[in-house]
């Protein structure tokens, strides 16, 4: 039995990505977002937007939030914009 | 689809904890299946060059400055590769009356490749504005 329970339409993804309605069809087409095709009509899976459709994967955003997460613990927080001025201290 | 690009201060300050890492972090999370992310060669020169500093400074242990660097050759930033950005970096640094052109380089790579700059930099930022290249200041 079909079931709608955690899926938007197409509009709804779109709205929410910021993308159109013509992109949202091309991500579900290539797996970029998962959904099902009901009565000729595609349907998105809500948790799917979450990470698909996003440039970086949820691995790699994961793996960054942890590695940051130890160097903070461990570290303390940087101010960047100095650590790349002084980089060039001296150049 | 959109096309950004990006400094040293925006790619380190999502790698490494600093004061706006949450808002940096939520631009990041925030690009599309689609977007184009640019940077000059410069930017994996500085940000490689920043770890290796902050390592033998001992800011940050050695094994995870080097995780770091693994980590920054991972994320999906196409390198502008075209010679006619260091002659308009040129330009831009004598333009804005900069000391360096090191900043001019990363504006010269947002002006040719047609993409919006994204800096931690206020002086950065304010100069590609002069320039009339679209640029946001993350804070």
């Amino acid at each position: 039995m079909l079931s709608l329970d955690g899926m938007i339409t197409v509009a709804e993804a779109a709205r929410r990505l910021g993308r159109s309605l013509e992109q949202v069809r091309r991500y579900l087409r290539e797996g970029k977002l998962k959904g099902q095709r009901i009565g000729g009509q595609w349907f998105v899976e809500e948790a799917s937007l979450q990470t698909q459709g996003r440039l970086l994967s949820k691995e790699l955003i994961d793996e960054i939030d942890q590695l940051r997460e130890e160097i903070r613990r461990k570290h303390g927080t940087f101010d960047v914009v100095d650590l790349v001025r002084k980089s060039r201290e001296g150049h | 689809m959109a096309r950004y690009a990006l400094d040293a201060s925006f790619v380190l300050g999502w790698l490494i904890p600093a004061q706006r890492t949450p808002l940096i972090r939520e631009r990041w999370l925030s690009f599309a299946a689609g977007d184009e992310l640019l940077a000059p060669a410069l930017l994996l020169s500085e940000c490689t060059s920043i770890l290796h500093e902050q390592a033998r400074a001992r800011a940050i242990t050695r094994d995870l400055a080097r995780h770091l660097v693994q980590t920054l050759l991972r994320l999906p930033i196409g390198i502008v590769d075209r010679r006619d950005i260091y002659l308009r970096a040129f330009e831009i640094a004598s333009e804005l009356n900069w000391e360096k052109a090191y900043d001019g380089v990363y504006v010269a790579a947002a002006e040719l490749e047609g993409g919006e700059l994204l800096t931690l930099d206020g002086d950065m930022h304010r100069g590609a504005l002069q320039l009339s290249i679209p640029s946001t200041l993350m804070r």
